[in-house]
C-alpha cells in the first residue's frame, strides 16, 4: 500500500454567514456555499474542498437541473473525483471519465486541482452552466473555458491577493455571474482580502445565483512562501 | 454538508473486552470529519483491543474522512484490531486505496439471512 504524505494538510474552519464550509491551508483559504438545504435544488449540488496529497487541494462545484440525465448518484460522482485526484488523475480525465455522461445541457460542472505554494490551479469544466471568474486587483476576467459540449481544461499561475470563484449555475444564468462579480468587488474596494472573498461567496449564491448554483471561492494569500521556506528549512 | 434526510451522527459504545463500536451516519467530509478525528483519538486513547467503525449508514465519505480513519488505524496499537465496514463497494475500494482495509457487507443479504434465521426458530 502506498504510503502518502499530507503535509500542510488544510484546516477546517467555522464558515462565515452565508456560506457552508471555509478551510485554510498555507497560502490559501477556500469557501464554498450551496442552495439552501430545503430547497429543491439542494440534493443536485455538491462543491468540493478536499486534500489531496502534496499539499494540494481538489476544489469544484456542481450543479444539474432536472433535465439533466444523471446515471449515477450525487455521492458516488463526488467520490469518484475525489479518489481519481488522489490516483493523480488530471481534472480533464477525472470529468471525462466520471461526468461526461451526463450530458452537457442543464449541467455545470467545474473541478480544479489547486497547490497553495506554487499558486497553479489546474481546472476542467463540462457543460454551460459552470464559470470560472479570477479577482486580480480588483479587476475581473473569465476565465476562458469555452464550453461546447467536451471538457475544458484551463491552467494557470495566480497571484498573491488573487481570488478565484468557481461557479456551477443554471445555464440561463451564465451572463449574470461575471457582472455579479464586478458588483461585489466594486462594493468591496477591490477584493484586497480575505472578508472580501468570504463575502463574494456568499453575496454569489444569494445574489445572481437565486439559491440555486454554487460557488467554491479561493485566495491566496501571501503566507505560503513563508510555510513552504520553513518546510524546506525542517527537511 | 448536512443531509436532511440522513444528518451526520457518530454514536459510540463500548463493548466488553475493550471493543469499540463507532457508527457513523450522514455526510463525512470536510465539515464533519472533525468530529470524527476527535471521536476517534479520545478511543485511541483508551487503548482498546478492538475498534469496529461502521459505515453502513453514510451516505457519502470524503478524502478527509478515507485521511482521518487512516490515521487512526495508524495510532493505535499493532495488535489492536481495526475494522471498518461499509455497505458500498466503492467506499470500501476508497477506503483500500487510502490504506484502510474495509469489509464490504451486502445489507440485503444479511438483513435476508437474520430474517431467514429468525423464521427458523
Amino acid at each position: 500500500m502506498t504510503k502518502r504524505s499530507w503535509t500542510f494538510a488544510p484546516e477546517f474552519e467555522d464558515a462565515p454567514e452565508g456560506c457552508d464550509m471555509q478551510i485554510r491551508c498555507p497560502g490559501m483559504i477556500g469557501i464554498a456555499a450551496r442552495p439552501d438545504r430545503f430547497s429543491r435544488t439542494f440534493s443536485r449540488t455538491w462543491f468540493e474542498l478536499s486534500p489531496i496529497d502534496g499539499g494540494r487541494v481538489l476544489v469544484g462545484a456542481a450543479r444539474w437541473g432536472p433535465t439533466a440525465s444523471l446515471f449515477a448518484s450525487a455521492h458516488g460522482l463526488r467520490e469518484t473525483c475525489w479518489s481519481m485526484a488522489l490516483a493523480g488523475v488530471s481534472p480533464e480525465m477525472i470529468l471525462e471519465c466520471s461526468v461526461v455522461g451526463v450530458g452537457k445541457y442543464d449541467v455545470g460542472v467545474i473541478y480544479g486541482i489547486v497547490d497553495p505554494f506554487s499558486r497553479r490551479a489546474d481546472l476542467a469544466a463540462l457543460g454551460e452552466g459552470a464559470t470560472a471568474v479570477v479577482v486580480e486587483r480588483g479587476r475581473t476576467r473569465s476565465l476562458p473555458l469555452q464550453l461546447d459540449g467536451d471538457v475544458q481544461s484551463f491552467s494557470a499561475v495566480l497571484e498573491h491577493g488573487t481570488a478565484l470563484a468557481l461557479v456551477a449555475h443554471d445555464a440561463m444564468r451564465r451572463e449574470l455571474v461575471l457582472p455579479a462579480v464586478d458588483k461585489v468587488v466594486a462594493s468591496s474596494d477591490g477584493l484586497a482580502g480575505e472578508e472580501a472573498a468570504r463575502r463574494l461567496c456568499s453575496q454569489l449564491i444569494s445574489g445572481p445565483l437565486w439559491r440555486d448554483g454554487v460557488a467554491t471561492v479561493l485566495f491566496f494569500t501571501d503566507d505560503g512562501d513563508v510555510r513552504a521556506s520553513e518546510a524546506v528549512s525542517h527537511v | 454538508m448536512i443531509d436532511m434526510a440522513n444528518p451526520f451522527d457518530i454514536d459510540v459504545r463500548r463493548r466488553p473486552g475493550r471493543t469499540t463500536e463507532i457508527t457513523v451516519r450522514g455526510e463525512l467530509d470536510m465539515a464533519t470529519a472533525p468530529h470524527l478525528r476527535e471521536v476517534l483519538a479520545q478511543c485511541v486513547c483508551s487503548r482498546p483491543c478492538v475498534v469496529l467503525v461502521d459505515l453502513t449508514e453514510l451516505d457519502f465519505i470524503g478524502a478527509e474522512g478515507g485521511r482521518i480513519l487512516a490515521q487512526a488505524r495508524g495510532s493505535l496499537a499493532d495488535d489492536c484490531l481495526f475494522t471498518v465496514v461499509t455497505a458500498k463497494r466503492r467506499a470500501a475500494w476508497l477506503l483500500e486505496f487510502m490504506g484502510v482495509p474495509a469489509n464490504c457487507i451486502d445489507l440485503v443479504t444479511a438483513a435476508t439471512q437474520r430474517e431467514g434465521m429468525r423464521l427458523r426458530r
